[in-house]
């Protein structure tokens, strides 16, 4: 089960993953009726619809596998960056 | 070969009694039986007619208790998921999630065990999650999210019943 935090993080990242795809079907599950757009997607996390909740279920299995900041930074395209530009220990 | 569509209970019925030894089944599910529009079209008890068989049931979460349920029923073994099947839109002609489930299926036509059948389609899944990560179908659209729902999906196969089951 996600966190209140982890869920509010993963639909913030989807939101900024949402804006980088192109408005076309992506993903959908069998049952949901039909392949959803990204902003779709976006929408059914928000409403809580059946759709919404198979997204977060696979989300979390990846947050379960890899943690939360891999899965919100895959999702927004900052994997990469933090990956080979860890951030920089200020000491003043 | 009997293709009975659509997935209604009397064509469901009828595969069960069926001389087969292998049904397969694409279509909707939830944890206690196979769905259409909403209203269940078989819940364990009518896989008493399917002793000695093998079921693949690509629905979503039917491995949760329809199948080890259908197992106590009689049939031999269950080859499915405890996880919503995701459904990917192809982009340029490709559905590796749908490849891979087929391909995971059809190694059974050479004879192989229900175990081959459900190692070939982690396999295979895991193949795709690869692909959208650092592979082939990075680029494509969506990938991130194909990514983890390839990577549920592999993580989510079950097998119940007799895994050295030879269907075919």
């Amino acid at each position: 089960m996600l966190s209140p935090d982890e869920k509010s993080q993963l639909i913030a990242a989807l939101r900024i993953w949402a804006k980088t795809e192109r408005n076309q079907p992506v993903l959908g599950f069998i049952g949901g009726g039909k392949i959803l757009t990204p902003w779709e997607i976006v929408s059914a996390v928000e409403r809580e619809s059946e759709d919404g909740e198979a997204v977060l279920e696979v989300l979390e299995h990846g947050v379960r596998r890899e943690g939360i900041s891999r899965v919100v930074g895959r999702l927004t395209e900052l994997l990469t960056w933090t990956t080979f530009h860890p951030p920089i220990a200020r000491t003043s | 070969m009997d293709d009975l569509s659509p997935a209604d209970r009397a064509h469901i019925l009828a595969a069960l009694k069926s001389a087969g030894n292998l049904i397969c089944y694409f279509g909707h599910g939830n944890e206690h039986s196979w769905l259409t529009a909403g209203v269940s079209t078989a819940i364990s008890s009518d896989f008493v007619p399917a002793t000695g068989k093998a079921v693949v049931s690509i629905a979503c979460r039917t491995g949760c208790n329809l199948g080890p349920d259908a197992i106590t029923a009689g049939v031999e073994a269950w080859l499915g998921f405890t996880i919503k099947v995701a459904v990917i839109a192809p982009h340029l002609g490709l559905d590796p999630i749908g490849d891979a489930i087929v391909a995971g299926v059809s190694v059974l036509g050479s004879g192989k065990t229900m175990q081959d059948s459900r190692d070939e389609l982690y396999s295979e899944l895991d193949n795709v999650a690869t692909g959208y990560d650092t592979g082939k179908w990075s680029s494509h659209p969506g990938a991130a999210l194909k990514y983890y729902a390839a990577l549920a999906m592999r993580d989510h196969i079950v097998l119940h019943g007799t895994t050295t089951f030879v269907p075919l």
